[in-house]
């Protein structure tokens, strides 16, 4: 039978990749969630427990990654969870403001359909932490994949074991 | 490249002998005409899968010349190669034999689940809009609906498009599936009732956000254990190679061929 590299056998742990998502993603989020719901009105501390939650949910996700060794991935996703957020908390202010201020039909529509595209973003950056949190302990498989095939390297190779004697020679 | 593994070499080795005592019996090129083989019967079709004729030779052509066999059923040697019935090297799922190298049932699926989504959101606008504010109710619940659709939805895409090694599989595709599922919906749970709660004079609103975190992170999980890739195993194979239904036509003969 073909010896197939599942990537568990590695530098790279994908249960301490999965671990290293989940912790840094859920602690400030729910630290920072309780600092808001704790600040009985307190504008620094409503703000700094708002700043927790988003960095929570933008960089946290992506340290399982980071762990793995998938620097630019990990990257690429708070960057994207980094838009999805930003547009959606820019379309949620600017869509209440127009409401707020809205004195015709049109520009009441013009402030929902901003919040529903806020809703839109917002849920995709949401999805997006999630894909993050799942993948983690793949990405650490694919990193030791990666790497028990470099350490492979190419060229005519011999083996000598108890017993057996095996070549490969890999191109 | 394809690579066959020891098992395939003996039971290439075992093809040819079976073959080269099928050939035996054909008389030298003094002799009168030969009389044409029926490979079809004999111990070699349903032993080995040399079922098909081929210049005096029984041979295996198609797959589905192995796929009755004695090989094919005890050693997993399914696939014709080179006149023979050999085991089908693991190869990344879903390709044309029947298996798959990414979720893209889960992908659709995702992608079905997010459009959905949208289209909750596009509906719940107009409902929104009503001057009587009859429709708000209705409309923020379409709209939470459909938020968490796009929650569930993403991610099963990302999932679903990622690439699968060659040789391995999801360990529980369902489990990866619900799992996402619960986080999404923990998710969803997680924005209302921070919504709702935060600034509340209840004492105990940390309860429902709470667990709403707990559903999020043990979703995630249990999705990352239904991720998880593992080898592809013999059962496996013979589960994708026999499940669909397979039409044979040939000279004088059609043929229909469905096992599960």
């Amino acid at each position: 039978m073909q010896q197939v590299d599942t990537g568990e056998e590695g530098d790279a742990s994908p249960g301490l990749a999965i671990v290293a998502a989940s912790l840094s993603t859920f602690v400030p989020v729910a630290v920072g969630i309780g600092m808001m719901g704790a600040a009985d009105g307190e504008g620094g501390l409503i703000a700094t427990g708002f700043a927790f939650t988003t960095l929570g949910l933008v960089i946290g996700p992506s340290a399982g990654h980071w762990y793995a060794g998938e620097a630019g991935r990990g990257a690429a996703t708070m960057g994207l969870r980094f838009l999805a957020f930003g547009a959606g908390g820019g379309l949620t202010f600017g869509g209440i403001a127009v409401l707020v201020d809205s004195n015709d039909t049109g520009a009441e529509a013009a402030g929902f359909t901003m919040v529903g595209l806020a809703s839109v973003m917002g849920a995709a950056g949401l999805g997006l932490v999630i894909w993050d949190l799942v993948d983690a302990g793949e990405a650490a498989r694919r990193s030791n994949r990666e790497d028990n095939e470099e350490r492979r390297g190419t060229g005519p190779q011999v083996r000598f074991g108890v017993g057996q004697l095996s070549a490969e020679w890999r191109f | 490249m394809r690579r066959f593994t020891a098992s395939s070499f003996v039971l290439a080795a075992i093809a040819i002998g079976a073959s080269a005592q099928a050939q035996t019996a054909v008389p030298a090129p003094t002799a009168p005409a030969p009389a044409p083989i029926n490979c079809r019967r004999g111990y070699q079709c349903s032993s080995y899968g040399l079922c098909t004729e081929q210049n005096g030779r029984c041979v295996a052509v198609t797959s589905s010349d192995c796929r009755g066999s004695g090989v094919c059923r005890h050693m997993g040697a399914c696939m014709a190669d080179a006149g023979m019935c050999v085991v089908p090297p693991p190869e990344p799922l879903d390709t044309e034999d029947g298996t798959v190298d990414r979720n893209l049932d889960v992908m659709w699926g995702g992608l079905g689940v997010s459009l959905g989504g949208v289209g909750l959101g596009m509906v719940a606008l107009p409902l929104l809009l009503l001057e009587d504010g009859d429709g708000i109710a209705p409309g923020l619940i379409l709209t939470a609906t459909g938020t968490t659709a796009l929650v569930v939805g993403v991610p099963l895409i990302a999932l679903g498009a990622s690439d699968i090694p060659a040789g391995t599989k999801p360990a529980n595709a369902g489990l990866m599936v619900g799992g996402v599922v619960l986080a999404g919906l923990g998710t969803a749970s997680l924005t209302i009732t921070s919504g709702v709660f935060i600034g509340s004079e209840d004492p105990l609103w940390g309860v429902p956000v709470a667990l709403s975190l707990a559903t999020m992170a043990g979703g995630s999980i249990m999705a990352a254990f239904g991720a998880a890739t593992v080898p592809i195993t013999p059962e496996d194979d013979e589960e994708w190679a026999t499940s669909a239904p397979e039409i044979r036509v040939g000279p004088g003969g059609v043929g229909l061929d469905w096992r599960w």
